[in-house]
């Protein structure tokens, strides 16, 4: 079941529309929501009374950058998280040293693959179009349940 | 008090500086790449990076902190424990669920206000008896004047978790304007924050023309469409970028072609080039470098005839 919001064109203010479509959220279920990038209201109306947060950043100074601004939101939140690095092997290795020496787990790492950005481009799940992928995104979904939520895997 | 925004007209019309702003509906798209190449190949630009949240334009062009001011905006609700009688009418009147309970003791109950919930709206300091609310200014970030390589560079960092990055784009932008009128320089190149919300709307009214980057994907697409409606409801000429453009060529065309019936320019195309992620490794913008997509971005600027 897919709940989405879409604001009007002009108009400011996203966050109580975010709380709009989470009120309506079935709660009997797993809910993966997709947040807004950024670490403003947006994205803090999304976050907040959630279980778990995956990060999703690319090995690059930009990455890199915005990912400490994610991790200090989200520890001030106070919610457990993990990363998920996209495009791996496209820049250096300071997201994993980061990582490591701020003690943050690592979920997933998704190679840089122009057969995924070209996947993605025609709208294709990539781990339909990629096997690779269905391999590394059954292993993310694991670890994501035992990590956060003492489940076991399936 | 100072003015925080302009009304469209009198920021258009007040002098001849141009404002050149680089838009998307997505992020990650590669505006700040091409924002940073710009900045190399325009003839003395200000620069402003309104991405507040997560600006990035400073890690090309490594700028040295000129000035720097605080940015407060609304106010915070905050109690002061001893005088509080614990009766727990702030948290009946809070609409946000920013008052907690945080420890009952023997004579009684503890509450705070969680800034991050707190909305500033003041019901809980109008209604409190004992009057043990304080309202301060929130801080809410800071902003920076700073020289680069190719100029003077306004930029910011809202706070984490912090609101109204809208006004603090205002700010950026106006001071951006200032510098602009004051040292005689005919161009200002904005990086915006991505999507269509408020920090948006504040980056974009007003300016001369938008530079829309959008990927030739279908959410590119999807998004694409939204960015245009917003850049027509503000009466803005707008023109489209397609970067990653091999990606799927056939897309490319098809957002392009949905650009020109919406009445958008089409200043070019940028190849797939890995030799991007090298430049910004290198904390240089891509037309510093040989990358081949280099050649592309010179025949947007080109185009972009600003």
């Amino acid at each position: 079941m897919l709940t989405m919001g879409r604001l009007d064109i002009g108009v400011a203010m996203a966050p109580p529309l975010i709380r709009a479509v989470k009120a309506r959220m079935q709660t009997d279920m797993s809910v993966i929501l997709d947040a807004p990038p950024g670490t403003s209201c947006p994205v803090i109306a999304t976050l907040q009374g959630s279980d778990a947060v995956l990060l999703v950043t690319e090995p690059t100074p930009f990455g890199l950058h915005d990912l400490k601004l994610a991790v200090e939101m989200v520890r001030a939140l106070a919610l457990p998280f993990g990363i998920v690095i996209n495009r791996a092997g496209i820049g250096d290795s300071r997201v994993n040293a980061y990582c490591q020496q701020e003690s943050i787990p690592i979920l997933t790492e998704i190679p840089n693959d122009r057969s995924i950005a070209e996947a993605y481009s025609r709208g294709e799940l990539i781990v339909d179009a990629v096997p690779e992928c269905r391999v590394l995104f059954k292993d993310l979904i694991n670890k994501t349940r035992r990590m956060f939520f003492a489940e076991a895997s399936i | 008090m100072q003015k925080q925004a302009y009304s469209i007209g009198e920021y258009r019309d007040s002098t001849k500086i141009k404002e050149l702003v680089v838009i998307s509906g997505k992020g990650g798209t590669g505006k700040t790449s091409l924002t940073a190449s710009f900045a190399m190949l325009a003839d003395r630009p200000v620069l402003a990076d309104c991405d507040v949240d997560a600006a990035d334009l400073h890690l090309i062009l490594s700028p040295q902190v000129r000035e720097q001011s605080d940015f407060y905006s609304g106010h915070e609700a905050v109690i002061r424990e001893q005088d509080c009688s614990g009766c727990g009418i702030c948290q009946d009147y809070c609409r946000y669920d920013a008052v907690r309970l945080s420890e009952k003791d023997a004579r009684k109950p503890i509450y705070t206000i969680d800034p991050v919930s707190c909305e500033g709206c003041g019901v809980c300091v109008r209604f409190c008896p004992e009057q043990a609310i304080d309202f301060p200014e929130r801080l809410c970030g800071e902003w920076m004047i700073s020289d680069t390589r190719c100029g003077p560079m306004v930029h910011a960092r809202l706070g984490i978790a912090a609101e109204n990055s809208g006004k603090l784009v205002s700010t950026v932008r106006r001071e951006a304007r200032r510098i602009a009128e004051e040292k005689n320089h005919s161009l200002i190149i904005v990086d915006s924050p991505p999507g269509i919300g408020c920090p948006v709307i504040a980056s974009i009214t007003g300016a001369n023309h938008v530079l829309i980057v959008t990927e030739p994907t279908v959410s590119g697409e999807h998004d694409l469409e939204r960015v245009l409606a917003l850049t027509k409801h503000f009466g803005i000429p707008a023109s489209i970028c397609v970067n990653k453009w091999d990606l799927n060529p056939e897309l490319a065309d098809r957002i392009e072609n949905k650009g020109r019936s919406a009445g958008a320019g089409i200043a070019g195309r940028v190849r797939y080039d890995p030799k991007i992620t090298e430049a910004q490794l290198r904390e240089r913008a891509a037309v510093e470098t040989d990358a081949p997509c280099a050649d592309d971005i010179q025949i947007i600027w080109e185009n972009l005839s600003l």
